[in-house]
């Protein structure tokens, strides 16, 4: 047997809340064997965060520690205080963690060489000089250039994955056995995560240590972890071998996460289940199942028994569920009838809702004050595209490619600077804010982020309702509340909710009222802007589908941007690949995933890890190095250049799209070489 | 750096030049004619004729402002109407007591605030956070010349172990200098003080709250060199602005704790030149009060530059 490095045996932690505790972490346990990657998975509220805070005592009050054992090689940690001399050689010496904010968790002030050196003499006796060496050992380690100037520079110029290498350097600077990575990829692009964490990777096989990486994304999961643990409302629901559990997932929480994430891999006919109702509130939690009011499966069994505890199903493999496999198997037969395969209707009319012709936007870069004017950056460069009536367009690129730009172009937040953007054979560049006006109740949009887009004092009928008032569509008072209930239903709200105010709201519910404001001026189109990237996991299916269903209803088009490719795979017809404010591919849906062309978009494709041990042995990765910005200032040719495998000479001229198949068309002046390739 | 320097240099340049305009113009702000505003009523023609031409007042605005503009670049106020010698002179003797007394006090209540801020953020919700806060918060609603009558009745009059007033330099005097100097210091003190801790404390909370902080713990950091190499700095950025604000705040008081201590500084001439309708004092005074917080707040700009990184390289 390994050797256990670590064990955790029945954690629990509370906070103290109005005079009450809410136990966050209850009765949780879990090992890690040396030199073994395992995953805890859950989603936001799940305790998994604040189980890994809590083996390294860094809760701060209101939360304490209430029960459990930590064992380190064997010995109990938690008996020694939060800020005792053991303690505090254990916290980075041996455990170090990897926070998932990587613009915050840097001192802003101090030198990132600093910050990774400070961490070194910490722990070990060393002269100033060996300390500094080492400091360069690891920023070359974790793949930084030019450490030697690198080294002096304050973590404001370095990107966000740059800011987590350095993190990963510091985290790894006084040679830990552990490693916990704490979303630490959540927030970066997906090219990035996989250069990430395809390193961590490696760093722990170089140097025999262990590597607990906490996500939602069962992906990664899949393609990282040898042992998962699934977490919910602060216990562990399911354990057990990465290939087990995506084969034969035991807990229904599991099967439902497995059902409700899209996969690239997925057939797109396949309707995504998502999870209904809300994870539960810690503070009364029932003495039941946690998961049974949101459980499909649930029997009578769920509600009258007590808690189920975690009993092996299988050699290794736990979980938490009254119901044996073969009941499960035989419930879901049930109700895989009752799915309604949903067919989206693709384009209504061959008529042109929304041309784009070489559209530019371009930002001057500013130079200062005395300095007078900078360089000229172009985040949309020469997009030309056309959307069809009722056609779902996905937009997709990495941050920093300009898909965000082109969106404000479109909606008049930013004026283009050259091209033209046709709404009905219209252009609307040349429109003044006022001739805008008619226009601006048939082209809507729905943010990314639901917690800060909506107004916190305005209540959610207003925040619907408004459009309303502003396109003067609704004559009377009568009116106006009938139509703004009639869309809180149309997103499945109950209209009784109208009086609450955005934070009473969860996240998901959020996203809703942004639907159905967007929806109340009865537009033709909506442009959603990355309408899923902020929600849990279980909770995106949900609002994926609402739209969905909305534009078939409503007979509605869309651009829907995202930064991911499995997202937009269900809901899109048509997909463009963005790179450097340029479009360089466009296909069909299932024409780009069967058969991607542009070196970007395969990298991209092969970045994205997808939810399912077995495919993820067998697949063939194509990795790119480096990050967007690297060839932000290359002007001549291609842009992708300095990153792609494939970059010749040939690539330095300038390019034209050209059309491969009927409807896909790709920039890159290598596809003749690479059509031979396919 | 030195472009950021230089650019800060130019603009307080700027400040200054619109400054002088506007202590200027104050000759022609007077209500009525300035000469009679200053003699009053009852004087003779010559001596109206005199100051009437020694005010300039017989030149255009423009020439007069460009003439008393030019005589101030080179360190020439003009002369003082009522001690009939020029302002220079006055000055030489009354500004270094200002300075002298507003460093101290300056530099007393900003050390003095910046510690009690961090212990109170650190130990929060303790004793010691309790009384801090009570303190700074009573000094910080009475006005400073009512502390000031309050020391001089029981240090000077009842217990008679202060000197009620006057200013001695310490070196023609050391121990009576340090009695002197007790009372306006501790008065200026007290009411610059609780700023500085209220803003200290509310910015390090602010601070030991980032994910940063954590990170140092995660490294395994004593909570105490947290706070020493990690939080302290971020948390003086605000502070710093602060303490420009602070600057003005305590040369504004300097009339007013002069004047109850009977100091001879500048803020006392400030005064009395006011009652003696000294107009060319009152300008110079005013110009080398806001000349000194135009420079203050320079110089925390500069400070800003050398303690947070992202400001240097805009």
């Amino acid at each position: 047997m390994e050797e256990r490095i670590l064990e955790v045996k029945n954690l629990c932690t509370g906070f103290e809340v109005d005079g009450q505790t809410v136990r966050a972490v209850d009765g949780v346990s879990f090992h890690v064997d040396r030199g073994e990657i395992i995953s805890i998975v859950g989603e936001s509220g799940s305790g998994k965060s604040v189980t890994q805070m809590s083996i390294l005592q860094l809760i701060r009050k209101p939360g304490r520690i209430m029960a459990g054992e930590v064992l380190l090689d064997g010995q109990d940690i938690l008996k020694y205080p939060a800020d005792s001399e053991e303690m505090r050689k254990i916290r980075g010496g041996r455990i170090s963690m990897i926070f998932q904010e990587p613009m915050t968790s840097l001192n802003p002030v101090l030198r990132v060489g600093e910050q990774i050196k400070e961490c070194i003499l910490l722990h070990h006796k060393m002269t100033n000089q060996e300390a500094e060496e080492r400091t360069l050992q690891l920023l070359r380690d974790v793949g930084i250039k030019n450490e030697k100037i690198r080294k002096d520079e304050y973590p404001h110029q370095f990107s966000g994955g740059m800011r987590q290498r350095i993190m990963i350097a510091i985290a790894l600077a006084a040679g830990a056995d552990i490693l916990i990575a704490d979303e630490a990829t959540t927030a970066l692009d997906v090219t990035t995560q996989a250069q990430l964490l395809e390193m961590m990777k490696e760093l722990v096989k170089r140097y025999h240590s262990s590597l607990i990486i906490v996500t939602h994304n069962l992906g990664i999961v899949a393609r990282y972890a040898q042992r998962i643990y699934v977490m919910y409302a602060g216990e562990i629901l399911e354990s057990g071998d990465t290939q087990q559990i995506f084969a034969h997932p035991s807990h229904p929480y599991t099967r439902g996460l497995l059902k409700a994430i899209p996969r690239l891999d997925d057939d797109k006919e396949r309707v995504l289940e998502p999870i209904d109702g809300l994870p539960p509130d810690l503070a009364d939690k029932s003495a039941y199942c946690a998961f049974e009011p949101r459980c499909k499966y649930a029997g009578r069994d769920c509600r009258e028994k007590n808690k189920p505890v975690l009993h092996e199903t299988d050699k290794g493999h736990f979980a938490a569920c009254h119901l044996e496999a073969e009941e499960l198997d035989e419930a879901e037969k049930n109700f895989e009838k009752r799915t309604l395969k949903r067919h989206h209707h693709g384009i209504i009319k061959e008529e042109k809702l929304l041309e784009l012709q070489h559209v530019t936007k371009s930002f001057k870069k500013s130079g200062g004050f005395l300095k007078g004017g900078g360089e000229v950056f172009k985040a949309v460069d020469d997009v030309s595209l056309t959307i069809k009536k009722g056609e779902i367009l996905g937009l997709v690129g990495e941050s920093g490619c300009g898909k965000s730009t082109l969106a404000k172009c479109i909606l008049k937040i930013y004026q283009a600077n050259e091209g033209k953007i046709l709404f009905r054979g219209k252009d609307i560049i040349p429109l003044k804010e006022r001739e805008m006006k008619g226009l601006r109740a048939q082209i809507s949009c729905i943010f990314q982020d639901p917690f800060s887009s909506l107004d916190p004092r305005q209540t959610a009928g207003s925040i619907v309702g408004e459009p309303l008032k502003i396109h003067k569509l609704v004559s009377t008072p009568e009116a106006y509340a009938n139509r703004v209930d009639e869309l809180f239903r149309m997103v499945n709200l109950d209209p009784a909710l109208k009086d609450r105010v955005a934070h009473e709201f969860s996240g998901g519910q959020r996203q809703r009222l942004g639907i159905a404001r967007a929806l109340a001026s009865n537009p033709e189109f909506i442009l959603c802007d990355e309408p899923i990237s902020a929600l849990d996991v279980s909770i995106q299916a949900q609002i994926i589908n609402l739209l969905e269903e909305l534009a078939d209803k409503l007979q509605l088009t869309y651009i829907f941007i995202a930064h991911d490719l499995s997202v937009v795979k269900h809901i899109s017809d048509r997909i463009a690949v963005m790179y450097l404010g340029k479009i360089v591919e466009i296909a069909p849906c299932e024409e780009l995933y069967r058969n991607p062309l542009h070196p970007y978009t395969q990298a991209l494709l092969s970045a994205i890890p997808i939810p399912d041990p077995v495919v993820e042995k067998e697949r063939k990765t194509i990795r790119i190095q480096g990050e967007v910005s690297d060839g932000a200032l290359e002007i001549r040719g291609c842009g992708f250049r300095p990153r792609c495998p494939k970059a010749t000479k040939e690539c330095e001229h300038s390019m034209q799209m050209k059309e491969y198949t009927e409807g896909h068309f790709v920039l890159c002046n290598q596809i003749k070489k690479l059509k031979e390739e396919i | 750096m030195g472009k950021y320097f230089l650019k800060r240099f130019g603009q307080m340049l700027v400040v200054l030049f619109l400054v002088t305009f506007f202590v200027y113009l104050l000759l022609d702000l007077i209500p009525g004619d300035p000469v009679y505003a200053i003699l009053g009523n009852k004087i003779r023609p010559e001596q109206y004729e005199r100051v009437y031409k020694e005010l300039g007042l017989d030149k255009p605005f423009l020439v007069r402002y460009g003439e008393w503009l030019s005589g101030l670049v080179q360190g020439d106020f003009g002369r003082s109407i009522y001690y009939k010698v020029p302002v220079v002179e006055l000055l030489a003797k009354r500004l270094p007591i200002t300075f002298f007394i507003n460093v101290i006090v300056m530099t007393i209540s900003t050390s003095l605030g910046i510690w009690m801020g961090i212990i109170s953020a650190v130990r929060r919700g303790s004793k010691v956070d309790n009384f801090i806060t009570v303190f700074s918060n009573i000094f910080a609603c009475v006005p400073g010349f009512w502390i000031g009558i309050i020391l001089v009745y029981f240090l000077a009059v009842k217990l008679q172990i202060l000197p009620t007033m006057g200013f001695t330099w310490p070196w023609e005097d050391f121990a009576l200098s340090v009695r002197q100097l007790i009372m306006p210091i501790l008065v200026g003190v007290l009411t610059s003080l609780s700023v500085m801790t209220r803003q200290t404390r509310s910015s390090m909370l602010e601070v030991v709250n980032q994910d940063y902080i954590r990170t140092a713990r995660a490294k395994g950091m004593k909570e105490k060199d947290i706070i020493r190499k990690h939080a302290i700095r971020n948390a003086l950025i605000p502070v710093i602005t602060l303490m420009g604000i602070g600057i003005g705040f305590i040369f504004g008081g300097s009339p007013i704790i002069e004047t109850v201590f009977s100091i001879p500084g500048m803020g006392n001439l400030l005064v009395s030149a006011i009652g003696n309708r000294d107009i060319p004092v009152v300008q110079a005074c005013v110009f080398i009060m806001a000349a000194v917080i135009c420079m203050a707040n320079m110089a925390v700009d500069i400070v800003y530059g050398l303690v947070d990184p992202r400001i240097r390289v805009k």
